[in-house]
């Protein structure tokens, strides 16, 4: 999957297929001080992040899923490429902080649709709890999509 | 008119569940009109796709289910069987609406602490009493993304139609993408501080429109806006525009700007409509 991301020309549709790890502004924090204690906790190495929050109807089948704004995480950009992000799904602008951080790794960004939640939800095969149970909508899910779309933007 | 409690959160609660998944203000919406071509009108496809499937699958039109705002208007012969108050009746409802409809509970107890209340209360409640003896409550769960990029501003009755067409420009130009466009816009003029966001909101709420002049100004200059869908290129970042005049004082003009991203979740319960009852 992340070979087609990273082929794919800037500005154009594409859809994945395959696992993704949800993170958002806690859980962001939270594996910063992780890390600093334990291991990479992540065992792939072609990792794709997406910037989002799920409602708990996952367990009911009938969650729903959407991305939240990717800029309130540039802070956090090379921690995740440390820990092998290939591949950054969110919302918005990332500005030229976050840009020269993506290129300097090559490290692809896209953007998803934003609020189209119940479309996303949809597209989610499996979930599970990755990390930061305690975070809510907020923790860590590894997630199976397919038919996930998206923008390439980087 | 008297209602029972138990009866009026039960009414409630399900209009919660409805508006989250399949709200009243977007009864026969689409976001694709004639003039979209390539990236904008598959944009637009997705949108419409998210209604559908959130109608067919039961979900949450979006992953944030929001902050519930309520605006009531409780006729004075009105009455309720019971001791509880209007807003612990309506919290109820909140609470088990977000717990039985599987919603994301947004809130946090403190906005420093940040801890999350487990339940999406505290709902936010504006009374109005108004004559005769019946109920309206209209709800509305409202994202985080768009209501960052609201914005309100006290101006200079000299600044006029025209500062204030301006205004809404810049704070829909600024918002960009940020909010999920197109937005529904409800826009207030006059008032207090204090009152003028909440005139908006209603503006929006109602989708209500008091100065078709002001209106036009806005609409034509919104057509230099330079995005569309989602804040990508295209055509229409702006699905409508509702505005609200309200009295103000002589040296005053104050003027909000509600944005509402695609997923305007409105509905209403009313005694006067005979199923409510």
């Amino acid at each position: 999957m992340i070979d087609k991301i990273l082929s794919t020309p800037e500005n154009e549709f594409l859809e994945i297929s395959g696992t993704i790890f949800t993170i958002r502004d806690q859980s962001c924090k939270f594996l910063a001080e992780y890390i600093k204690k334990k291991k990479n906790p992540f065992k792939d190495e072609n990792l794709i992040f997406f910037f989002a929050g799920p409602t708990p109807g996952f367990e009911n089948g009938n969650g729903s899923i959407g991305p939240t704004t990717s800029s309130r995480m540039v802070p956090f950009f090379e921690m995740l490429i440390s820990l092998g992000a290939k591949a950054l799904i969110g919302k918005g602008d990332v500005g030229i902080k976050g840009k020269d951080i993506l290129e300097k790794s090559n490290v692809s960004y896209l953007s998803a649709f934003g609020g189209a939640g119940a479309y996303y939800g949809k597209t989610v095969e499996k979930m599970e709890t990755f990390l930061f149970p305690e975070l809510g909508p907020e923790a860590i899910y590894k997630i199976e999509v397919s038919g996930f779309p998206a923008i390439k933007i980087y | 008119m008297s209602l029972h409690p138990l009866f009026l959160k039960n009414k409630i609660k399900e209009l919660i569940l409805e508006t989250s998944v399949n709200p009243q203000s977007l009864h026969g919406f689409s976001f694709i009109n004639s003039s979209m071509t390539g990236k904008e009108l598959k944009l637009a496809e997705v949108l419409d796709n998210n209604l559908k499937i959130a109608k067919e699958t039961n979900r949450p039109l979006c992953q944030d289910c929001g902050t519930v705002q309520f605006f009531v208007e409780k006729g004075v012969h009105f009455t309720f069987s019971g001791g509880a108050g209007l807003e612990t009746i309506l919290n109820s409802a909140v609470k088990e609406a977000y717990e039985e409809g599987f919603l994301r509970k947004s809130m946090v107890i403190h906005p420093f602490e940040r801890k999350n209340t487990c339940d999406n209360t505290p709902a936010f409640v504006h009374m109005k009493e108004t004559d005769g003896a019946e109920l309206t409550i209209y709800v509305m769960l409202k994202g985080g993304g768009s209501e960052n990029v609201s914005n309100m501003k006290m101006m200079t009755p000299a600044e006029g139609r025209e500062g204030v067409a301006d205004f809404v420009f810049e704070t829909i130009k600024k918002a960009g993408g940020k909010g999920c466009p197109p937005y529904f816009a409800g826009i207030a003029v006059g008032g207090t501080f204090d009152t003028v966001g909440t005139f908006a909101k209603e503006a929006l709420i109602k989708k209500e429109n008091d100065d078709d002049e002001l209106k036009t100004i806005v609409l034509d200059k919104l057509k230099d806006l330079d995005f569309g869908i989602l804040g990508f290129d295209g055509s229409f970042p702006v699905a409508d525009v509702y505005v609200k005049t309200v009295p103000t004082h002589i040296a005053m003009m104050p003027v909000a700007v509600v944005l509402n991203c695609h997923s305007l979740r409105i509905g209403k319960f009313s005694t006067e409509n005979k199923n409510d009852r």
